[in-house]
């Protein structure tokens, strides 16, 4: 793995600079509410996952749309990875100069722009892209020849999402024979997360769907591959199905992120993965009937995964029920039992990681509840933050 | 108003230079996701506001938190507010650091370093806080007097809305009392935000709902008054309530915010405002049954959006992707740009960094928010510095 380059190091500079006096104190000691990362549990779950590849027939494409971090991302290929796997153009950028050689984009670019970020991004690692248009597909080509490189590409198979993707063998393979035949593209194989199996809480009903979804996917490389289409990599899994999807001998590679930094959805699913992130917060009102924190939907964003509760909470008050979750605030219904009073400092269960870790700007690491460092988050938010542009003047 | 502090013209800079290609060109040609405001619409709404409270016998106190903008908040000042409310202590510094002397954060705010922050802020500003507590006053008090200022301090009122605050005259008077008798404190009167107003979206109801609010909000005052404490400050109303709770006897000032950006909420609600605040995306994926956009809750936020000129049902949205009904008749291709209206617009400017300022359709400027996120300690830290 190469080093980190200089926009990953700068940053890191940047909130150590910002939050770094928080180093050596008490997690409790922090200004809230702030982001807090436990590297034991990151640990734990990193080899938890490691412990299990050898039994699996795929290997690990660890996704990092859940942490945002390049140096979560970088305990990832040290711990079985073999690449990783990014929601945006910027993400893959920002985790090439965190040391990645394979990143897959596993969305749709479709933006000049992206296409343009993607193809530069191929000059220094091996990227690959998912497609499910062939418009698009001539695009990526066009300016994967104008930056003389080679863009990976798999076509991006709908198993039953219904999100984006083909529906159907031969609309794949379609698209899959022009994407052979455009230059400065290479036919990789198919791409078929099963993301709606993980809006299934109930275990036995998940496996039934998750069976049901790479039988199909399955079903559709044997189409591609008996029409002359060659798929060396089918991509699929996510943090809930990935034991099942990696059992199976036709799946080449998981691309699963949640299982490193974790949350309560996820853990709902798959316990075997602990919760490494959290929020610090304090309580900032007590009433007669409920407790208010100084963290809302601003901080933890939304409450819910689809129509899926994903239960914000406070650690050792679980039990209390939310009356409101508002901007800045989170309230609950507590009574004269209930111990928690205005200047407690709380650990708080964040629901949905994902949501939340986009809000930040760094993580505070903790060992045994002790500040140990603070690595940053990139990319923040939905805009490039001048990554394109980095790329564009070559450093 | 005091020119901008380096701190702001910086970001302003670091933002038009990270996305100055944008500037010139139509939405139509802009990468996105985007959060597009339309600065027509924009001072359209401002317009209305100072309209509408100019033969009232409130003033008007702009609340920032819905746009983070300190661009926008230098414009609702230009447009007769008197000074902003903030949600929280960094809203605070950025917008003193706007330009803006009376800077209210309406929240409780709790953790010494947070006092100490506003104790160091009150030094270059007039700022105020809320309080339904008395830890809160003492490490208020203990800040300002280390830091040599006077913090104004307001009693927070719950007036239904559930949340924080007070909830009787007994409550208010005991605490108003510490906070009169406190160095470096200065009680200033009460603040009560009639939030559970802005969920009925029936306006008769709502209206009644405001006024009960009002009452019990006054009525307070009136009991501080008969006790020797007169409130300066009475504040209150949202965009939901305004046109009430600014006429309602008593009343001093209103907090409205959204009006300025506004959202699918907030129009519900006075559907005068326009919708200044849109998140453009682009189609990237176009299947028979569904078209799926690049713009999902890591960009819209909680409560989601709808598609501009488009009626089309959503079906899901992901992290990075929305996603909407459409058939054969929907003429959307993949790689169109649409606009997003956001239900509710402030969680979706939390995840962003900047603005694409439109006029007429093209992008005349970039505009940073600021500041972003939950956690910006590193302005204490700027404070600390004396910078």
């Amino acid at each position: 793995m190469r080093d980190l380059a200089p926009i990953i190091t700068e940053a890191h500079d940047r909130v150590r600079g910002y939050y770094g006096s928080a180093i050596g104190r008490s997690k409790y000691e922090v200004v809230t509410p702030a982001l807090v990362i436990d590297r034991d549990l990151l640990h734990a779950n990193l080899e938890y996952m490691e412990s299990r590849l050898p039994e699996l027939h795929a290997r690990l494409r660890g996704h990092v749309k859940n942490h945002k971090s390049p140096h979560v991302a970088r305990m990832q290929l040290e711990h079985g990875a073999f690449g990783l796997c990014a929601a945006t153009a910027w993400e893959a950028i920002v985790m090439v100069r965190a040391g990645a050689d394979e990143v897959l984009i596993a969305n749709q670019l479709v933006n000049p722009v992206k296409r343009r970020a993607a193809v530069l991004l191929a000059r220094e690692a091996n990227v690959t892209v998912n497609v499910d248009d062939v418009d698009d597909a001539a695009a990526l080509s066009a300016a994967a020849v104008a930056a003389g490189t080679t863009l990976g590409v798999l076509v991006e198979v709908d198993t039953g999402m219904h999100r984006a993707g083909v529906d159907s063998p031969e609309e794949a393979l379609k698209v899959g024979r022009a994407v052979q035949a455009l230059p400065g593209l290479r036919m990789d194989g198919l791409s078929g997360y099963e993301g709606h199996c993980s809006l299934e809480m109930d275990h036995d009903k998940r496996h039934e769907k998750q069976a049901a979804a790479m039988q199909y996917f399955v079903d559709v490389a044997d189409h591609l591959e008996a029409n002359g289409v060659p798929c060396p990599i089918l991509s699929a899994a996510g943090t809930a199905t990935a034991f099942w999807t990696g059992a199976n001998p036709r799946i080449t590679e998981l691309q699963l992120g949640s299982y490193v930094a974790m949350d309560d959805y996820h853990f709902l699913m798959e316990p075997r993965f602990k919760k490494a992130t959290t929020a610090v917060v304090t309580v900032i009102s007590r009433r007669r009937d409920r407790v208010v924190l100084d963290l809302g939907k601003k901080t933890f964003g939304s409450a819910e995964v689809g129509s899926i509760a994903a239960h914000p909470r406070i650690f050792g008050h679980e039990d209390l029920k939310p009356y409101r979750f508002d901007e800045e605030h989170a309230t609950y219904e507590a009574d004269e039992t209930c111990t928690l009073k205005v200047g407690d400092v709380v650990d708080f269960h964040l629901g949905y990681t994902p949501f939340a870790v986009n809000y930040f700007d760094a993580y505070h690491v903790v060992e045994d509840g002790t500040v140990v460092d603070i690595w940053p988050i990139m990319p923040r938010g939905p805009l490039h933050g001048g990554l394109l542009q980095l790329l564009e003047a070559g450093h | 108003m005091h020119d901008p502090a380096p701190l702001i013209t910086e970001a302003h800079d670091r933002v038009r230079a990270l996305y100055r290609p944008a500037i010139g060109r139509s939405r139509e040609e802009l990468t996105t996701p985007a959060l597009l405001l339309d600065l027509g619409t924009l001072r359209a709404n401002l317009d209305l506001m100072a309209a509408g409270m100019r033969d009232v016998p409130t003033t008007l106190r702009a609340h920032v938190k819905v746009h983070k903008s300190p661009h926008i908040a230098r414009m609702e000042v230009e447009h007769g507010a008197i000074g902003v409310g903030c949600a929280t202590v960094w809203e605070a510094i950025v917008m003193a650091r706007a330009g803006i002397s009376d800077v209210f954060v309406i929240n409780e705010v709790v953790g010494e370093e947070k006092a100490r922050a506003l104790a160091l802020l009150a030094r270059e500003a007039d700022v105020k806080t809320a309080v339904d507590d008395a830890l809160q006053v003492d490490e208020l008090s203990s800040a300002a007097v280390a830091a040599g200022s006077s913090i104004g301090v307001l009693i927070d009122v719950d007036e239904g809305m559930h949340r924080c605050g007070v909830a009787s005259s007994q409550e208010a008077l005991p605490l108003a009392r510490r906070i009169a008798d406190s160095p470096g404190l200065r009680f200033m009167g009460l603040t009560g935000y009639e939030g559970h107003c802005s969920l009925e979206f029936d306006e008769t109801k709502r209206h009644a709902m405001a006024r009960e609010a009002m009452g019990l909000l006054t009525g307070i005052a009136a009991d501080l008054a008969a006790a020797g404490l007169p409130c300066q400050i009475v504040s209150a109303a949202g965009t939901g309530t305004w046109g009430v709770t600014s006429r309602y006897p008593g009343v001093t000032e209103i907090q409205p915010g959204s009006y300025a950006t506004m959202d699918g909420h907030h129009r519900g609600l006075d559907p005068r405002f326009g919708w200044a605040v849109t998140v453009l995306a682009s189609v990237i994926s176009r299947r028979p049954d569904r078209i799926v956009l690049d713009a999902g809750s890591k960009t819209v936020g909680a409560s989601h959006g709808v598609i501009k000129g488009w009626d089309l049902e959503t079906y899901r949205f992901d992290e990075e992707h929305s996603i909407f009904l459409a058939n054969d008749k929907t003429p959307l291709t993949t790689g169109d740009k649409v606009e997003i209206l956001c239900n509710y617009t402030p969680f979706a400017i939390g995840y962003f960094e900047a603005y694409h300022v439109l006029e007429d359709g093209k992008v005349v400027d970039i505009w940073p928010v600021m500041p972003r996120g939950p956690e910006s300690r590193w302005l204490l830290d700027m404070l600390e510095r004396g910078e």
